[in-house]
C-alpha cells in the first residue's frame, strides 16, 4: 500500500516538472535545459549519498550482461529528445497516451520476465486507466 | 501526412517502451549498488550524455546564465522522482509503478489547473470531465486492491 501511495506521489511530482522543465526549456532552450536538469539532480544526488550513504555503498561490481542497467540516465535523455519533438507533430495528449500503451505493455512483459506475477488487477486496472485517459483526451479535444 | 502520423505515432510508441527500459534499469541499479551510488550514477551518465550533445552542437557555453532558480528546480523534482520509482519499482513491479504514477500525473495536473497554481493555466475541472477522473481512480483502485 505504502508503495502504491509513493507511485502517486511520483506521478504528481512529474506534473509539476513538466511544468518547470517547460519553463526552463523556454528559456535555455532544449539541449541546455536538458543539461541543467542532470546537473541538479546529481548535485541533489551527490548530497544525498554523502549525508545517507557510506564509501561501502560503493563496492559493487557490474557485469557485461548487467551493462543496461547503468543506461537510464542516457535513456531518459533521449525519451525527452524524443517527447518534445513528438508533441508539436501529434499533440501532447496522444503521446501520452502512446507512451502509456508503450511503458504498460513493455512493462508487464518485463515484470513477466522478472517472475513477478502480472495478475488480472494490474491488466483491468491498465485498461480503465487508459479508458479514462481516452476519455480525456476526447473532451479536451473538443474545448 | 498520414504516413507522417502513422511514424510519429510508432516513435511515441518507441519512446514509451524507453521509458519502461529505463525505469526498470534505473530500479535494478538502485537494488545492485544500493540507492544513493545509483542515483549518483543515473544522473551523471544523463549530465554526460546532455554535455556531448552541447558540444557536438557547440552550445556548450553560458548553460546557467540567466536561469532563475526556481525553474532549475525541475532537475531537483527528477531527483525525487527516479528515488521514488526505484523504490516502488523493486517492491510492487513496472507496470504498477507506471500504472500509478500516470494517475497521479493526471490528477495532480487537473487540480493545479483548476486551482491555478504554480503558474498552471487555470482550468476548471468540468462535470464532462469527471467519468474520466473516475475511470482512472477506478482502475487505480483496482491495481492496488487486486494487483
Amino acid at each position: 500500500m505504502i508503495f502504491s501511495i509513493l507511485a502517486l506521489l511520483s506521478g504528481a511530482n512529474v506534473a509539476v516538472s513538466i511544468i518547470l522543465n517547460a519553463r526552463l526549456g523556454a528559456v535555455k532552450g532544449l539541449y541546455k535545459g536538458a543539461f541543467i536538469n542532470y546537473f541538479m539532480g546529481l548535485v541533489i544526488a551527490i548530497a544525498f549519498s554523502i549525508v545517507l550513504g557510506s564509501t561501502g555503498d560503493w563496492n559493487f561490481n557490474i557485469t557485461l550482461v548487467e551493462f543496461f542497467i547503468l543506461t537510464g540516465g542516457a535513456l531518459g535523455y533521449i525519451v525527452v529528445l524524443l517527447n518534445s519533438s513528438l508533441t508539436p507533430k501529434i499533440g501532447i495528449l496522444y503521446v501520452t497516451i502512446l507512451l502509456f500503451i508503450g511503458q504498460i505493455a513493455t512493462g508487464s512483459i518485463m515484470d513477466m520476465l522478472g517472475g513477478l506475477h502480472v495478475s488480472w488487477g494490474k491488466i483491468v486496472g491498465s485498461i480503465l486507466i487508459l479508458g479514462g485517459l481516452v476519455y480525456l483526451v476526447k473532451i479536451e479535444e473538443k474545448d | 501526412m498520414k504516413k507522417d502520423l502513422l511514424k510519429n505515432s510508432g516513435l511515441a510508441l518507441f519512446s514509451g517502451i524507453l521509458i519502461a527500459v529505463m525505469v526498470l534499469a534505473n530500479a535494478m541499479l538502485s537494488e545492485k549498488a544500493s540507492q544513493w551510488p545509483a542515483l549518483v550514477i543515473t544522473h551523471f551518465v544523463g549530465l554526460l550524455t546532455a554535455g556531448i550533445v552541447l558540444l557536438a552542437k557547440k552550445q556548450f557555453s553560458n548553460i546557467f546564465k540567466g536561469v532563475p532558480v526556481y525553474i532549475m528546480m525541475g532537475g531537483v523534482l527528477g531527483f525525487f522522482t527516479i528515488l521514488l520509482n526505484n523504490l516502488c519499482v523493486n517492491n510492487i513491479g513496472v507496470t504498477m509503478t507506471l500504472g500509478l504514477a500516470l494517475v497521479g500525473q493526471i490528477i495532480a495536473s487537473g487540480i493545479a489547473e483548476h486551482f491555478g497554481w504554480l503558474g498552471f493555466h487555470v482550468k476548471k475541472i468540468s462535470l464532462i470531465k469527471m467519468p474520466a477522473y473516475l475511470l482512472m481512480a477506478a482502475g487505480a483502485a483496482v491495481m492496488i486492491i487486486w494487483g
